[in-house]
């Protein structure tokens, strides 16, 4: 059991999920739309009709959020971030100068953890999958028993995902799914359960029961 | 100055990049964000508008140190792990951080939000009623003006309308009153 558990927390490929902003945030965002709607589902003190309606709700919202994300933060802020470096870190011309963008580096970074041998063997084996890597760094990938890791570019890249994240899921999400929820929730024929309006109506504040759980 | 400190930086989440830093920076910017976009709008009621964007702003209280708590239980709790050569528990440590983190997201976040906001949201339900009384004292004349002039021309509706002036607004169904944003 604790030896599965070992296994499983020394995992590579979970390793490189947890140290890569963009793949932490996607997985997240992705647990908490499957989650957080069965955990609404699973209550029992809500009637059904509610319970559809909040699941249904932060289902689309947390879709919208993952959908503004991947498509607009990743691109933007990742190759955005590695450019603003470029430019604004002279001294480390060395390390930028190396990639022509964020996506070279990333495939160099994920080539580099590997051992030599391993490394010569999938760079030869995915010929076409590594075709837009320089031939320069294919020579250090291949020549070189440690090769430079360029924290720097890494950093970079990732405070440049960080933002993203911020700005996308803070700032233009909560938009984006203001004008997107609501008529997706009328197109699939959703209205708002009766007994909460008439609890809001009266009270004059939002519905209890339409779970906002966004953290 | 600063470009030094965003170089280091820069090296420091190069190094290590732990799932912490992202969740607690995006909490840190829907706490301030949430509450100041829900008390932009203008389509909702004032006493609406400060409920949603309390809570909001609560949530996001109780969320940043339930991340970095998780994580770092998790982290605790994944370095008394034996037999593991020390890169691999440092792996171990890094990836149980983010585990926590998710845990937290799912599971800890929400119940602690819930338990956090329940007294608040109980001493804001109350507030209104409190209200609706007082604005119906503020609006009696017109009140009064609007009924008389548009629509209590029975009888019967006459008497109604003493009974909503001397029993009080709030033991009279909504119904009755045919004005008042109190309602």
């Amino acid at each position: 059991m604790v030896g599965m558990i070992a296994n499983f927390l020394t995992n590579p490929g979970l390793a490189n999920i947890a140290q890569s902003t963009t793949s932490a945030v996607t997985l997240e965002t992705t647990m908490k739309a499957v989650g957080r709607p069965s955990f609404i589902l699973a209550d029992k003190k809500l009637d059904k009709q509610t319970k559809h309606y909040a699941a249904t709700k932060e289902f689309l919202y947390q879709i919208t959020c993952l959908g503004v994300y991947m498509a607009l933060v990743i691109p933007v802020f990742k190759n955005g971030a590695f450019a603003l470096a470029k430019k604004c870190f002279k001294d480390e011309k060395a390390a930028f100068g190396l990639f022509k963008n964020a996506k070279e580096y990333l495939t160099y970074q994920k080539l580099a953890k590997m051992s030599k041998a391993d490394r010569i063997t999938e760079i030869d084996k995915h010929a076409k999958r590594y075709r837009k890597l320089s031939e320069n760094l294919k020579n250090i990938l291949k020549t070189q028993d440690k090769p430079e890791k360029h924290s720097i570019v890494k950093g970079a890249i990732e405070l440049g995902n960080i933002v993203g994240c911020v700005v996308g899921l803070a700032i233009v999400s909560p938009q984006v799914s203001h004008m997107v929820v609501h008529p997706a929730m009328e197109l699939l024929g959703f209205k708002k359960p009766e007994q909460n309006i008439k609890a809001s109506e009266h009270n004059n504040l939002p519905d209890e029961n339409n779970l906002d759980l966004d953290a | 100055m600063k470009a030094s400190f965003i170089k280091n930086l820069c090296e420091k989440l190069g190094e290590s990049n732990k799932a912490t830093y992202a969740v607690v920076a995006i909490a840190t910017a829907k706490g301030i964000f949430r509450p100041i976009f829900t008390m932009a709008d203008k389509h909702e009621e004032k006493e609406t508008k400060k409920y949603a964007a309390i809570r909001e702003g609560l949530t996001e209280v109780v969320a940043i140190p339930t991340y970095i708590g998780v994580g770092k239980l998790a982290e605790v709790v994944a370095g008394k792990l034996k037999g593991l050569s020390p890169e691999k528990l440092e792996v171990a440590k890094h990836n149980a951080n983010f585990i926590g983190v998710c845990v937290a997201a799912l599971f800890v976040i929400p119940a602690l939000a819930s338990i956090v906001t329940k007294p608040f949201s109980k001493k804001v339900q109350n507030k209104p009623v409190q209200e609706q009384k007082l604005d119906i004292k503020e609006h009696e004349v017109p009140e009064v003006v609007a009924i008389t002039d548009s629509s209590l021309k029975k009888p019967d509706d006459v008497k109604q309308y003493h009974q909503v002036v001397t029993k009080g607004y709030a033991q009279v169904k909504p119904e009755m009153a045919k004005v008042g944003a109190a309602w």
